[in-house]
């Protein structure tokens, strides 16, 4: 294959998951998917193997794969032409319950040719609380209904049971139907053009093709992977505290580099009670993060990126937990703390590109009352890079969800935003300082309602890097009648109306000293 | 005699009313001194302007020092914009500065609620210690964005009454709209090119003795005091003359649905003409900074004649985004570049002609070759080398149309590709083929097209305000609106010395209550009916029970102006000979005519090459152009 042919392949190809992600958008029910875009569209061949995945969110980046290979584990020759496959399932590739995967097994004359697979946030998929977050001393059925892995559409059908138990368990169910029929459409679209694609080149091509892009997106990682030096490179963090017990969770890595990347999560602490475990598909889409970020970060992000890879996390631990241990938060603060981790331990390895800890949680912030729900991530700041500061009040590694404008949310929600603004001086200082991190605070004009607050680095301040100063960390308070009470970093509890809610996010660290003055 | 006139990076173009074209070399530091040059050339007495004075200050960072005053506790909304960051793993790329630095950003006590309620007004000394402030800055310029300010605009004047010396933009007069971020980086981007474009069009309207048309970012023109209170409509306009010059031709040939595909030395252009009418957006971004009012919405990838050609770490072959530009551009330029581009293949090719502007500026085919070759090993031949940079610039801006396709839910097939700009007819056929296009149109005037469209814009005033309500009370709101925006189109177009009736295309942005984005309907039919069934189209899905709220009233009022089109009067020999051009299928011998020999009516099969002054179409083998009534070339491509 020539080195045109292959980037036009790779143009083709990769447009397919690309389009299924604009469909997606388009057609989705809810604004999470809509707006958010918290979904991700991938492409694989017919043994399994990612080809192509668009680049929507991080935290997907190494579920995809491992949900497929259960699927095509469990389903394996059972599968023909008109099937959907659907799981949400934690411990089968998943990353937590809301986030629902669709796969469709694509036949050409026959032949079972790919897959086109598309994972997607939902709103709300049941259990103790809505949205799906319960905190506290929680197991994986109290947050929601499990998907083990079955098929959606049997011949272009809805599977009567399954839809029984959605319509059942899940709040708002007609939405997640919407939502679930947009994941469909958005297949059925990357089947069509797979299939297009199969016939303008034919079978051989496409084998051929299918070899040889992952073995370029692995010659370019392993490229970059040379311009470190090997050795095995160790650090440890920790997060504040599993909702549950106030104690702090160590997370260790050591990190070898030589001809591949092996990560080893050895000497974690043990799963918890509280919601904070990270099943493994989290673990991996961490770790590839972090290495395609040091390594080539435009690489077609496929298997072959991963190949030079190998994660292991003990079996029972906070990294790779077992059944029942709940996880909706592992998705999103322990994933956070799992990059800090490992960027630490090879700021050894690439000094000249990696940054500070960055605020290091997505400050997941939810009300909700009988009439309405608000879910919201709050962005930080950005630890500084050996070239730059760091940038204030924007959402680093783990996510980049956008927020919802004050006066959207205020047209909509009986609440009133009374400051959103940075904090100044909240990044550490340094030759380049760290993001400054953001106060924003909520007044609630409703009766009663829930607040649901799940963030971490309310105590652990996001580390400086080189001699830069940490970032502050975060806070959070509740204000009624004038009093300001200190509100832990994950929390549910009743608010009233008239209650101001306030939410500081921790500044990123700095690199390098920061200049006398 | 009036003269279309659009300033570009290397040429002023200009086209008079008898369609008469000429260029003149662009003069980038006093970009008026090539306009007038140009139209003394013509004896131009008036003119339609097309400017890239206020794009290039923003791209440049050139512009006013601004300072913003906003509702307090909001200081920083400008800086954290809706807190994402612009790549998700590449730690070098970053979002852009504010325009506005923290210094500069000053908050007022004060407060209106989400039903337009005052909270909060603000008191006096408080107004007047910001003024204070504000001249203690040492502001040129002021962008004032209250929260909520599209309910109450009050609080905002009460700012520009306390800052009377300064020139003030307001987001309630910039862009009464709801979103906070995308209102107030609208409204800044509005302060900071004022005081420049205000002495550049006060400087020309000075030396033609009069006001003079101004193309916007919307499509239409206006008279120059208009722009020159409201620049912000200039930021975007550099290529909608071409899509304001695509709507005359689609029209002209019948065509209602038409992808605009301008190729130039640099980049590519796409837009989407769809029934008719050229597909806008709230969304458009200039180097990163949002402009929420309503724009021409056109995709723009690094895919040009200047775009080089580059092989990865991977060992991919890959085109652009890098330009080698005007200088030292190309290597068959001969000026010392040394890295082989598109324009390279496409002379090795046998598309380009050997030299360029008229036969003025001769290429060097021995330069071209020499990149060439350092491809050779890779490819095997020189025409495998030049199919292969060819076919990967195709496989960018393929993806580019088809992405501007899939947002809106459209299906090639039912599109022609127009082609325009020194490189699109070359390109133009395989791109269509790839995509799954039937048939490519080159225009008339095809190296002027921008400023052709620039001549024949409509007269133009767009209206928009955010005004939340129930879909099924709310006609009176509506209706009082629409009447107060008519009002002030009619006026505004008085003003300018329009008496005409202007034409009125009132909409209302919907949404199903509880959604975050809006379906832009007409107003006029059964609005609910309407609404579900473009929703449908769309979104693929209509919601018939839900109940459905207005978010934002919209006009839109046009005074057409006339469309000249150029005769077609043939004359010479229809074939020049044949050239030996490189097509993906393999090297041919193409018959090479002269465009301005074709007769209406003529018809020819490929491969064939189609050559006039400023452009070169490439017809495929087995494909078939025909030279329509108003000299538009229409190639069937057999997609």
């Amino acid at each position: 294959m020539n080195p045109a042919e292959l980037e036009i392949l790779r143009t083709g190809f990769a447009f397919v998951p690309e389009e299924m992600g604009v469909a997606l958008k388009r057609t989705a029910y809810s604004p999470n998917i809509k707006e958010r875009m918290d979904a991700s569209c991938a492409l694989f061949d017919g043994r399994g193997r990612m080809i192509a995945q668009a680049e929507h969110i991080p935290v997907h980046l190494g579920g995809m794969p491992l949900t497929v290979e259960f699927l095509l584990a469990t389903f394996g020759g059972e599968l023909v032409d008109g099937d959907q496959l659907i799981t949400n399932d934690p411990y089968r590739g998943g990353s937590h319950l809301p986030d629902i995967t669709l796969a469709k097994p694509v036949f050409h004359d026959g032949r079972l040719v790919g897959f086109v697979v598309n994972r997607a946030h939902h709103a709300d998929v049941g259990g103790q609380a809505p949205g799906s977050f319960p905190v506290g001393r929680v197991t994986l059925e109290d947050e929601g209904v499990v998907l083990e892995p079955a098929k959606w559409l049997r011949g272009g059908e809805e599977n009567p049971e399954l839809r029984r138990r959605i319509l059942e368990g899940m709040r708002n169910p007609r939405e997640r139907l919407g939502d679930l029929r947009a994941q469909v459409a958005a297949n059925e679209l990357g089947a069509r053009r797979l299939r297009e694609l199969y016939d303008k080149y034919g079978g051989a091509t496409f084998d051929a093709f299918a070899d040889e892009i992952l073995a370029y997106s692995e010659r370019r990682v392993r490229a970059a992977l040379t311009a470190a030096p090997a050795g095995t490179y160790r650090a440890e963090d920790a997060l504040d505290d599993d909702g549950v017990r106030d104690a702090p969770l160590r997370i260790r890595c050591a990190v070898t580099l030589g001809a591949d990347v092996r990560v080893d999560f050895a000497g974690t602490d043990d799963q918890v009670a509280g919601n904070v475990n990270a099943p493994l598909a989290v673990t991996r889409s961490a770790t590839y993060y972090v290495i395609r970020c040091l390594t080539d970060p435009e690489a077609p992000p496929n298997a072959g990126c991963y190949a030079p890879v190998l994660v292991e996390a003990p079996p029972g631990s906070l990294l790779n937990p077992r059944p029942p241990a709940a996880v909706a938060a592992g998705n999103v603060e322990t994933s956070q703390r799992i990059v800090d981790t490992l960027f630490l331990a090879l700021a050894g390895a690439w000094p000249d590109r990696v940054p500070a800890q960055s605020q290091g949680t997505m400050n997941n912030l939810l009300l909700g009352a009988p009439t309405f729900a608000y879910y919201e991530t709050i962005a930080g700041g950005e630890g500084a890079l050996p070239y730059r500061p760091g940038m204030s009040g924007v959402h680093t590694h783990m996510t980049n969800t956008k927020n919802t404008p004050v006066e959207a949310l205020e047209l909509a929600y009986p609440l009133r935003v009374e400051e959103y603004r940075l904090i100044p001086g909240s990044g550490g200082a340094g030759r380049f300082p760290g993001g400054d991190g953001v106060r924003r605070a909520v007044r609630f004009l409703g009766d009663e309602g829930t607040l649901t607050i799940v963030s971490d680095r309310r105590r652990h301040a996001p580390k400086g890097l080189a001699g830069g100063a940490d970032g502050r960390p975060g806070r959070n308070l509740l204000v009624r009648d004038g009093q300001e009470r200190p509100l832990p970093s994950k929390v549910t509890r009743e608010v009233r109306r008239g209650d101001l809610l306030v939410v500081e996010t921790p500044g990123g660290g700095g690199w390098g000293p920061a200049p006398y003055r | 005699m009036l003269v279309g006139v659009d300033v570009g990076g290397t040429f002023t173009d200009f086209v008079d009313e008898d369609l008469r074209i000429h260029k003149v070399p662009s003069t980038p530091r006093n970009p008026g001194a090539a306009v007038l040059a140009g139209l003394r050339a013509l004896r131009g007495t008036a003119m339609a302007h097309g400017t890239t004075v206020a794009t290039n200050a923003v791209l440049e960072g050139r512009g006013a020092r601004t300072a913003l005053v906003t509702t307090e506790g909001f200081e920083d909304v400008l800086a954290i914009g809706r807190q994402h960051r612009p790549s998700l793993y590449d730690f070098r790329v970053t979002r852009p500065d504010p325009l506005v630095p923290a210094e500069r950003r000053f908050g007022l006590a004060e407060r209106v609620a989400s039903d337009g309620t005052v909270l909060r007004a603000p008191d006096p000394e408080a107004l007047a210690a910001i003024a204070a402030q504000m001249r203690a800055s040492g502001a040129e310029s002021v962008a004032v964005c209250l929260l909520f300010s599209f309910l109450k605009p009050e609080h905002e004047r009460l700012v520009r009454d306390a800052l009377a010396d300064l020139p003030v933009s307001l987001s309630s007069e910039v862009l009464p709209e709801f979103r906070e971020f995308e209102r107030t980086s609208t409204t800044v981007l509005d302060a900071y090119v004022k005081p420049l474009v205000d002495r550049y069009l006060a400087d020309l309207e000075a030396s033609l003795g009069a006001p003079f048309l101004v193309m916007r970012s919307s499509g239409g023109v206006v008279r120059s005091p208009a722009v020159r209170a409201r620049p912000l409509d200039l930021l975007l306009s550099g290529p909608a003359g071409g899509v304001a010059a695509a709507r005359v031709v689609a029209d002209l040939v019948g065509e209602r649905n038409v992808i605009t595909f301008d190729m130039g030395g640099t980049s590519a252009d796409v837009s989407v003409i769809a029934d008719g009418q050229a597909a806008w957006t709230i969304e458009a971004t200039l180097a990163g900074h949002p402009i929420a009012s309503p724009v021409v919405d056109i995709t723009s990838v690094g895919a040009g004649g200047g775009s080089v050609a580059w092989f990865d770490a991977g060992g991919a072959l890959r085109v652009g985004p890098r330009s080698a530009g005007a200088e030292p551009g190309p290597m068959c330029y001969g000026r010392g570049g040394t890295e082989f581009t598109v324009a390279d293949a496409d002379l090795l090719g046998g598309a380009l002609p050997t030299a360029l502007l008229g036969g003025t500026m001769p290429l060097q085919v021995h330069a071209a070759k020499r990149g060439a070759k350092a491809l050779i090993s890779h490819f095997g031949t020189y025409d495998e080398a030049i199919v292969a940079v060819q076919s990967v610039v195709r496989a960018n801006m393929g993806s580019a149309v088809r992405l501007a396709l899939s947002k809106r839910g459209l299906d090639p097939r039912d599109f022609a590709l127009l082609a325009f700009g020194g490189a699109g007819a070359m390109h133009a056929a395989y791109l269509a083929r790839d995509i799954g296009i039937p048939r490519i149109l080159v225009p008339f005037l095809p190296g002027a097209f921008s400023a052709y469209g620039i001549l024949v814009s409509d007269l133009r005033h767009d209206f928009g305000r955010t005004q939340v309500t129930p879909l099924a009370d709310a006609g009176p709101v509506v209706e009082d609106i629409l009447a107060e925006f008519s009002d002030r189109a009619r006026r505004a177009f008085e003003r300018q010395g329009f008496r005409e009736e202007p034409l009125l295309a009132p909409s209302v942005d919907l949404r199903y209550v509880g959604q975050s984005y809006e379906v832009n309907v007409a107003v006029g039919g059964d609005l609910p009916a309407e609404f579900h069934r473009r929703h449908e189209a769309i979104y693929g899905y209509a919601a018939r029970d839900e109940p459905v709220e207005v978010v934002t009233v919209r006009l839109t009022a046009t005074i057409p102006r006339p469309h000249p089109v150029p005769p077609v009067e043939p004359h010479g020999e229809p074939v020049k000979g044949t050239r030996s051009v490189v097509f993906p299928e393999g090297r041919e011998t193409a018959t090479a005519y002269a465009r301005v020999a074709l007769p209406v009516g003529f018809e020819a099969e490929g491969p064939a090459v189609v050559e006039e002054d400023h452009a070169t179409t490439v017809v495929p083998p087995g494909a078939r152009f025909r030279v329509d009534r108003h000299g538009v070339l229409a190639v069937e491509v057999g997609a």
